[in-house]
């Protein structure tokens, strides 16, 4: 039994770096063309960036640092642009001077992508 | 096994001291981080009762590692060396 110990350790650390590798290939990119049915317009696509973190999905929308977790791909997409949605309002609520240098920066990035409707 | 999971997302809200905005009928309430009357940092908060389910977006909106925000969550970053974290990286 002792002496199986060291390949045994050997063999998982192997398998570890197998499944990081894999993790990392499974990297995707989504462009979200609509918001819909939320009341906003998109100016232009979102790039969202899908990966698989511990077991879930992180989409994260690196432009404006807005990110969500789901436990299926399209699950955190979905919760992603229920994200950037989220902090495009709460962010609109405050003032210039009510908001921190970088979340000034992430409204200002936001303001580039989506708007009310007219 | 999620990093940060929502149980753990829920102790940095306290931690940080956030107010917490519910959006009905939505997937996610937002913790809204203030610091000096500011708000310096938000992040979602999933709406359901599974306490372990993922929250591995958090540590990016807080803009800390994984490491950082679990030690937040679990006490032995305090919510003023949280701030300082931010202050050092010219987001407040």
């Amino acid at each position: 039994m002792a002496t199986q110990l060291p390949e045994l350790e050997s063999e998982l650390q192997q398998l570890k770096q197998r499944v990081a590798a894999i993790e990392d290939a499974g990297t995707l990119c989504v462009r979200v063309q609509t918001l819909a049915p939320e009341p906003y317009d998109l100016i232009r696509p979102i790039e969202v960036v899908v990966r698989p973190v511990e077991g879930a999905f992180v989409a994260s929308f690196f432009d404006a640092n807005v990110s969500a977790t789901g436990d299926t791909p399209e699950e955190a997409v979905a919760n992603a642009k229920d994200m950037i949605v989220a902090t495009f309002e709460a962010l609109s609520e405050h003032k210039e001077d009510q908001l921190g240098t970088g979340l000034a920066e992430q409204r200002a990035v936001l303001r580039q992508f989506i708007r009310r409707p007219e | 096994m999620a990093i940060i999971t929502k149980d753990l997302a829920e102790r940095i809200a306290r931690k940080l001291n956030a107010a917490i905005s519910s959006r009905k009928g939505r997937p996610h309430d937002v913790a809204l981080v203030y610091h000096e009357n500011r708000l310096v940092a938000t992040f979602g908060i999933r709406r359901g009762s599974k306490k372990e389910q993922s929250h591995d977006h958090v540590p990016s909106s807080l803009h800390v590692s994984p490491n950082q925000a679990r030690l937040l969550g679990q006490c032995p970053m305090s919510r003023e060396e949280y701030i300082e974290v931010l202050r050092q990286k010219g987001l407040i």
